[in-house]
């Protein structure tokens, strides 16, 4: 039987090697979260110095998928660079693209076999999920990158017994004509991939000024459309149905307008466009 | 094995047992890092089985009865540690059939090199669930106990009926079917 005194040691020693472990840890991660950090700032202060005119952002969802890719800059770590997914349609069948395993590959976009990329999925915050990319310097083109990426989202997979294929719509801003900062370039790449989803699905849009018009108006409309509700501004006009051999009435077509106290009676294309994306509905 | 598990793990066995148990299946074991634990760190799922069968040498239960006891213990701790893992769920059904979709991606953002068992679920209907653990640990006695606390948690009146059913791969795979009594909650 040992001794008391032996076991209360031992439980002490024990106890003092697993804080020990525990800080060891805790050093290593703050360690890593600095390098990070201090990684990623070299990369942006790298990109800003770039003469590389060449940044392409491709946004892939409202809420969900941005791809990133770069020029020449090479992005130390995965952390410099995110990327989200979602698709067009998939929401519909609560299914992620990470339940399908879908990783965009944007390798073969490259023309030189030693420029190097990660791609890395894995989930985050609730998102379906992440694509970082590790991209040494590259040449390309924007437009070919793109497609290399939509391609790859779309490539039919097998889920569960099911062949299913996904599409994606892509928001593209360029560094440093469409903003100088990550955060405008990410933004006005949502405001093209948005365009890009309402044009249709599975298509990319380059921004430009034009969009940033359409967005922006868009987006103006949208905001009031809670109060249009409130103030009764929607209306439903009837269109009559006629049968032309008879000349008489069949029935009659309801239609929704808007009566927007500055810009007229407007049709549900300028107001409704993405109902989930703004949740007006 | 999250340490947190091991951390458990020793702690019940000292409250539940003694001190002097722990220490002596602690000394008994090849551990390691020689039993000291930290809830952070990541350890050789080995040593659990290890921990766990010099318990049941020692105390005569059997490995099988230990693993449920301390997965009934574990899930009360969790209860504790992490209440806002449980507070949104209503009742057993709505926890389970959250774990792998929910619950274990919460798991794995606080401990993101977890190694966490898969589940799948089929729900007919309010009174009636089918569960499947599969895991290459074999842990369904833990999985076993974890659901019995989770049962005892939500103070509700549901059988266990349990079937091992054919590995596939390198995986256990084991089905659980939960039957609430009829009267609801007692």
């Amino acid at each position: 039987m040992a001794r008391a005194e032996d076991i209360e040691q031992r439980r002490l020693a024990r106890e003092i090697s697993a804080r020990q472990q525990a800080e060891r840890l805790l050093e290593q991660k703050s360690l890593e979260l600095y390098i990070e950090a201090q990684e990623r700032q070299e990369a942006l202060q790298r990109l800003r110095e770039s003469e590389e005119r060449y940044r392409l952002i491709v946004e892939m969802s409202p809420d969900a998928i941005m791809v990133q890719l770069n020029g020449q800059v090479a992005f130390a770590n995965s952390a410099a660079r995110r990327m989200f997914a979602e698709s067009d349609h998939l929401q519909l069948t609560g299914l992620t693209m990470a339940d399908l395993g879908l990783q965009a590959d944007v390798a073969s976009a490259t023309e030189e076999p030693s420029e190097r990329i990660e791609t890395i999925a894995r989930r985050l915050d609730g998102q379906p999920f992440e694509i970082a990319l590790r991209c040494m310097p590259m040449t390309y083109d924007g437009k070919s990158a793109m497609q290399v990426v939509a391609r790859d989202i779309s490539e039919p997979v097998e889920f569960e017994g099911h062949r299913l294929q996904v599409t994606c719509s892509l928001g593209v801003t360029a560094f440093p004509d469409d903003g100088n900062d990550e955060d405008t370039l990410i933004e006005r790449a949502d405001a093209a991939m948005y365009i890009a989803k309402t044009a249709g699905r599975n298509l990319y849009q380059l921004y430009n000024a034009d969009i940033h018009l359409q967005f922006a108006e868009r987006s103006k409309i949208q905001s009031k459309l809670v109060d249009a509700i409130e103030h009764n501004q929607l209306i439903l006009l009837h269109q009559p149905q006629v049968d032309f051999a008879t000349g008489a009435i069949v029935g009659t077509e309801a239609l929704l307008r808007w009566q927007h106290p500055e810009l007229g009676v407007l049709k549900p294309s300028r107001f409704f466009t993405d109902s989930r994306r703004k949740q007006t509905h | 094995m999250k340490g947190i598990v091991f951390r458990e793990f020793i702690d019940m066995v000292e409250s539940q047992f003694s001190v002097e148990t722990a220490d002596a299946i602690i000394e008994a074991s090849e551990l390691s890092t020689a039993g000291a634990y930290t809830s952070v760190g990541t350890y050789p799922h080995q040593e659990m089985v290890d921990l766990v069968s010099n318990l049941s040498n020692k105390t005569g239960m059997s490995v099988p009865d230990l693993l449920r006891h301390f997965g009934r213990h574990l899930f009360g701790r969790f209860v504790e540690i992490h209440p806002g893992m449980t507070s949104s769920y209503s009742d057993v059904f709505a926890l389970l059939s959250a774990l792998e979709n929910t619950i274990h991606v919460d798991v794995n953002k606080l401990y993101r090199d977890a190694e966490l068992p898969s589940f799948t679920y089929e729900q007919d209907n309010q009174q009636h669930m089918v569960f499947i653990y599969r895991s290459r640990r074999r842990m369904a006695d833990f999985a076993h106990g974890l659901i019995e606390g989770c049962i005892a948690h939500f103070k509700e009146d549901v059988s266990i009926e349990r079937v091992e059913l054919a590995p596939q791969g390198d995986e256990a795979q084991t089905r659980f079917t939960l039957v609430r009594a009829a009267h609801g909650t007692r």
